[in-house]
């Protein structure tokens, strides 16, 4: 399977993972094609549901995969790199949505020992053991008991509370004995319940989720978005924007775009960027030139990251070029497909006037003649929260946004995704790792 | 009397006055570039001040300039909180440190207490599909006149059936800001023809492109927005496909999209050309200001009034009858 195909369904939204009361198996309508990606690649499978853009609702699907799944193929390098995703997993997922899938692979007789170990890991590890016991006790029971074995279980749990026996032996993937050995008594309604009941899992959920915001994207928006609080470049260029054209200033630039630039992963290989500066991106009041800034501070750190780099300007003019004229996509994607490059992507506010619908046009055409050229959109917001309901001039093409510096990363690996040459694919899988080891480390702390 | 005259006479229709088609969904504008008659004319939004309301259907307009006149934008009105908000049915000249009283005003929001105040200035300008009422209405001092109209225009769009302009511009002004971005004002635009589906409904004259600046939000997304909006839901988004030879390559969908938009611009070129054939029959109640006439004129499928400086016209509001839009809207 293709990284391109992965990553786009990947980071494509689907219904919910479904598990009715009395199902035998969840419904997941695209079952076939992670099984397909599974079996294609285990480890770019299972690192790609760290990318960047990726759909919590595809993060599920790729956890119930890997834990349904025999390992018994793997060497041991990949199986190590496949249990610390699942363990990552296991943790950034809703932990509500991480017992269902738990109970997903009950149903379909999924007993592989990484699975046990999986769950049995999230439960005696997880912070907030005693919370999710009181709280969803049937399911953790059922938990338990599916990845000990029935008998297995009830007689570990007896073993806890019989003065009489030698203490059970305890599982070696728990860090405190002592918490286990105070609530599975009461999971297994031999007990009364634990006394102290321990932080809120669904409130440590959210914290955690706070706690990693910041990580691969930028932090959470502040309350109120101005020209100066959404990265350095733009800041600057605002200010240039704003008729400040001094020395100070573009060097300023010239050093915030290196800094940035430096962060980012190589591609080796033309990317060919249609810049959208026409009039519209000009915006106006408070956000005056806000758009623009945006969409220019991200063209020139993208044309640091690669061999070779061709923009093609829509409207504007100068450098940085000041928002004019009008909006033709169009013709500019056909002009940057003919420079014959590996990737072309779309820099834009995501308003076409002229003559609207001309781009989803040529974007059908495209895919009609089988052009092999990956075409992304990228969208450049004020806000992390404004609204694109409007502003997809053409809707079927792949597409990622961004409002602040800190999201050039993602846009950046989420245009490495589509492309399919070894070197991008050894570049991303690089990338991957690295998020794995962040993942880990901030979850740590 | 009624005076005869052709469209032709009233702008001028070479082709070298006309920018390149912008389009949005059924809604496509033409630039249209004419003289710029310099500062003499006040633009709307910094030449021309609501002052008050002196009981409902009586706006007092001023003109804060020492110099120069303000042609009152046909059809302005404003939108304040804790008011009844109030639009005019006319329009009209305004000289400098004059305030003029409009005693035909009408209300758009019915059941809603309160006063316009000076303090803020937003306006807008009326929905396309009222215009013909509200000008038809000039001069009747009723300030309820338009209710009914407002209220099938609601009922039109789903919403409550109340005489409520609100729930139309406020209600969906999120949607209608977007236009704004979708269609952009050119430098040194005075003016724009804007068509549904192809066909014209709407011819906009400003003496400069200062004053068509200041006008142009208010006239895109509240009027012919509101208008467009409408043909969308009518219509729905036109689905059709380029055609094109697959294997031709890049060259061969860039030559079909060329083709595709020079069918455009014929399209285009044909309504305008339709267009310049009407015949208008303008009014003899002419409003005059030194050397500047004001006049209503009327053919079968638009109306408007127009503003001329001798026989050169610096300033045009025409747009199409009910019944002409609601034929364009259906495609």
């Amino acid at each position: 399977m293709s990284q391109k195909t992965l990553y786009g369904h990947l980071t494509s939204e689907q219904p919910p993972l479904v598990l009715g009361r009395k199902a035998v198996a969840p419904v997941m309508g695209d079952i076939d094609f992670h099984e397909q990606a599974f079996a294609g690649d285990p480890v770019g499978y299972a690192l790609a549901a760290l990318g960047p853009s990726v759909k919590p609702v595809q993060q599920e699907r790729v956890l119930y995969v890997l834990l349904k799944s025999s390992w018994a193929a793997l060497v041991d390098e990949h199986r190590q790199v496949l249990e610390r995703v699942v363990r990552v997993l296991a943790r950034i997922i809703h932990p509500d949505r991480v017992l269902l899938i738990f109970l997903a692979l009950r149903r379909v007789r999924a007993n592989h020992k990484h699975a046990s170990r999986a769950m049995l890991e999230f439960l005696a590890n997880h912070p907030c053991l005693e919370d999710l016991a009181l709280r969803r006790r049937q399911v953790v029971r059922e938990v338990f008991e599916h990845a000990l074995g029935v008998n297995t279980a009830r007689g570990w749990v007896k073993s806890m509370i019989d003065e009489k026996q030698a203490p059970a032996s305890l599982p070696r993937f728990r860090h405190d004995p002592e918490r286990v050995r105070a609530v599975a008594p009461y999971v297994f309604k031999l007990h009364n319940p634990p006394s102290a009941p321990g932080q809120n899992y669904l409130r440590e959920h959210t914290a955690l989720h706070k706690k990693l915001s910041g990580l691969f994207e930028a932090a959470s928006q502040p309350k109120t978005v101005t020209a100066m609080n959404r990265g350095r470049i733009s800041a600057t260029l605002v200010q240039i924007y704003r008729g400040g054209e001094n020395r100070e200033l573009l060097d300023a630039l010239d050093q915030a775009v290196r800094e940035e630039a430096a962060k980012l992963p190589f591609f080796q290989g033309r990317l060919a960027l249609v810049l959208d500066a026409s009039e519209s991106t000009r915006g106006y009041g408070e956000r005056e030139y806000c758009n623009v800034a945006q969409s220019v501070a991200l063209t020139k750190v993208l044309e640091r990251c690669c061999t070779e780099c061709k923009v093609f300007m829509v409207g504007g003019n100068g450098d940085p070029p000041r928002p004019e004229g009008m909006t033709d996509m169009a013709t500019a994607l056909l002009d940057a497909l003919e420079w014959s490059p590996d990737l072309a992507a779309i820099v834009t506010d995501g308003y076409e006037n002229r003559l609207s619908g001309d781009l989803a046009q040529v974007v059908r055409g495209l895919r009609e003649m089988g052009q092999p050229t990956p075409v992304c959109f990228c969208h450049s917001k004020f806000t992390a929260k404004d609204s694109l309901e409007l502003r997809r001039p053409a809707p079927d093409m792949p597409e990622t946004e961004f409002w602040h510096q800190a999201d050039f990363k993602n846009v950046f690996l989420y245009l490495l995704g589509q492309v399919d040459t070894d070197l991008v694919k050894q570049s991303m899988a690089g990338q991957m790792q690295e998020h794995l080891r962040a993942y880990e480390q901030r979850i740590q702390t | 009397m009624m005076i005869a005259k052709n469209c032709q006479e009233l702008m001028d229709f070479s082709p070298q006055r006309f920018g390149e088609p912008q389009q949005t969904g059924p809604l496509t504008m033409v630039p249209y570039y004419g003289l710029d008659r310099g500062s003499r004319y006040t633009p709307p939004l910094s030449g021309l001040k609501l002052s008050k309301v002196k009981g409902y259907g009586n706006v007092e307009m001023k003109n804060p300039h020492g110099e120069g006149v303000a042609i009152v934008p046909l059809h302005i009105g404003y939108i304040q909180d804790g008011a009844q908000n109030h639009c005019l049915c006319r329009s009209a000249f305004i000289g400098g440190k004059q305030e003029i009283m409009f005693r035909d005003a009408c209300c758009v929001q019915q059941s809603i207490g309160g006063y316009l105040k000076e303090k803020e200035q937003w306006f807008f300008i009326l929905p396309l599909q009222l215009r013909e009422k509200a000008l038809r209405l000039r001069g009747v001092e009723e300030y309820g006149k338009l209710w009914p109209a407002i209220t099938e225009l609601n009922q039109q769009f789903g919403l409550k059936t109340k005489g409520h302009l609100d729930y139309l511009l406020c209600g969906e002004r999120p949607r209608l800001n977007q236009y704004r971005n979708q269609i952009e004002v050119m430098p040194g635009q005075t003016g724009a023809l804007f068509l549904i589906n192809g066909h014209v409904v709407g011819l906009e004259l400003t003496p400069t492109p200062e004053y068509f600046k200041e006008l142009w939000s208010a006239l895109l997304c509240f009027c012919y927005g509101v208008a467009a909006m409408q043909a969308t839901l009518k219509k729905g988004l036109d689905e059709s496909k380029i055609e094109f030879e697959a294997s031709a390559g890049l060259a061969g969908l860039r030559t079909a999209l060329l083709a595709r938009r020079a069918e455009l611009q014929e399209t285009v070129a044909t309504a305008v050309q339709e267009f310049s054939r009407q015949q208008f029959q303008q009014d003899d109640k002419q409003e005059q200001y030194v050397d500047l006439a004001m006049a209503t004129v009327e053919s079968a499928s638009f109306m408007g009034q127009v503003v001329f400086d001798g026989s050169d016209i610096v300033y045009a509001s025409i747009f199409a009858k009910q019944a002409a839009y609601h034929a364009a809207a259906r495609g």
